[in-house]
């Protein structure tokens, strides 16, 4: 009787205990290819990145003349971002800038509002705000965006809720919905772009994975929705990839037709690329974790 | 375990925010671009065989950038400008980014600007 009761109440303080199991690595990186993941960086590590994305690897100015695009770069990034706590870090990171807004200075900031349990939460859910500050000189009385009228004229913000659910070791899934406003677009363009995107990662071995990621505008001639003239220049983002966990390092190798990295970048102007087209590119990530 | 950045990483945010909210949200949008002057200019069309091709070849194709072999195309002639031109590429960097020709490098007149940007708007015909 002492035995069952025992056990009765192990059970009872066990239970709880694995229900608080979290779920890790639904994606291992904190980034898919284009979109963030859900997955937050620990308290107190750094991690440091570099992204580059090639210039089109075949059509008009890709092919052999450019080595298939490895002569170019249409975007590269460098930053940081470090766990200020294990549910809330921030980051900063320098990108060359692909859209009609170059040199971007960007502020992330992730925040975990849920994470998948085992026997409990079924999803994870992250939010993610990106802040773009472009540098480039101010040139007086150009057409383009660089006229900068104001200084807030510079300035680029997104917003994004990511949720994913980790199904196995093998593969994860995640949805998301962002928000992003331009300060200023040229005339006639939107300020306000929302978007959903879906990203997914299937898990060959513990080393090597596959990564998919879609971003879909859903408004303005940036969104296949549009009937609107513009539209036929814009496309949605969509990146394959291979991640690779050498246990240090995460190495990243995609394909993928969007140009700028940053989501403030591509969002707006993932213009003339076309899967069909040849528009697409090679791309890479390599990223480091240190200790702080 | 403490963490001895969070104090100083909290306030940098809170800075951060603090700087960028005074400047606050617009939803501006540029005025169209004025290309009715370019209806004077463009009468009779200006062509890339005897106008545009001097002016590219003045601030373009130049040693160190778009000549033979150069990944960013070969400006030398109409055929190696036009992926560029139907891709929109060369308006964006000339005229909505402003960063072409490169900092540093000559730049184009008032005059030869306008006559690119006409010749761009115009579907840039050869001769």
């Amino acid at each position: 009787m002492r035995n069952i009761l025992f056990t009765f109440f192990m059970l009872i303080f066990i239970l709880p205990l694995t229900a608080q199991e979290y779920v890790h690595n639904t994606f291992k990186d904190r980034w898919v290819i284009n979109t963030f993941s859900v997955d937050m960086l620990p308290k107190r590590k750094l991690d440091i990145r570099i992204t580059h994305r090639f210039g089109d690897l075949a059509g008009d100015a890709g092919g052999f003349q450019t080595f298939f695009g490895l002569e170019n770069a249409e975007d590269v990034l460098i930053g940081f971002e470090y766990g200020l706590l294990d549910n809330f870090s921030m980051g900063l990171f320098r990108a060359k800038g692909a859209g009609d807004l170059p040199q971007l200075l960007n502020g992330t900031f992730k925040y975990r509002i849920l994470r998948q349990q085992e026997n409990g939460m079924p999803i994870s859910l992250t939010a993610v705000g990106v802040f773009t500050l472009s540098t480039a000189k101010k040139q007086e009385g150009a057409e383009g965006l660089v006229s900068f009228p104001k200084f807030t004229h510079r300035m680029v913000t997104n917003l994004q809720v990511l949720a994913a659910h980790k199904y196995s070791d093998r593969f994860s899934m995640q949805l998301s919905a962002g928000y992003t406003h331009r300060n200023l677009t040229l005339h006639n363009e939107e300020n306000d772009l929302y978007n959903l995107g879906l990203a997914t990662r299937l898990q060959f071995s513990k080393v090597i994975g596959l990564i998919v990621d879609f971003t879909l505008p859903v408004n303005g001639p940036q969104s296949p929705f549009s009937d609107s003239d513009a539209s036929e220049a814009y496309s949605p983002a969509l990146g394959i990839g291979l991640e690779i966990d050498t246990g240090g390092h995460i190495f990243q190798l995609n394909l993928t037709n969007s140009q700028g990295i940053m989501p403030t970048d591509y969002i707006p102007y993932t213009r003339n690329a076309k899967w069909s087209d040849g528009q697409f590119r090679l791309g890479f990530t390599i990223s480091r974790m240190f200790n702080l | 375990m403490k963490n001895s950045l969070l104090v100083p990483c909290s306030f940098i945010l809170l800075f951060g925010i603090s700087t960028i909210l005074p400047f606050g949200c617009t939803s501006d949008q540029l005025p169209p671009p004025s290309l009715e002057f370019c209806d004077s200019l463009n009468t009779p069309p200006i062509l890339y065989d005897g106008n545009i091709d001097a002016i590219v070849n003045t601030y373009c194709a130049v040693t160190g950038c778009h000549l033979s072999g150069f990944p960013d195309g070969d400006f030398q002639s109409y055929a190696g400008m036009l992926s560029r031109l139907d891709n929109g590429k060369i308006n964006t960097r000339v005229f909505a980014q402003g960063d072409m020709p490169p900092a540093g490098s000559p730049k184009m007149t008032q005059e030869e600007m306008d006559q690119f940007q006409c010749w761009i708007s115009n579907n840039y015909p050869e001769n």
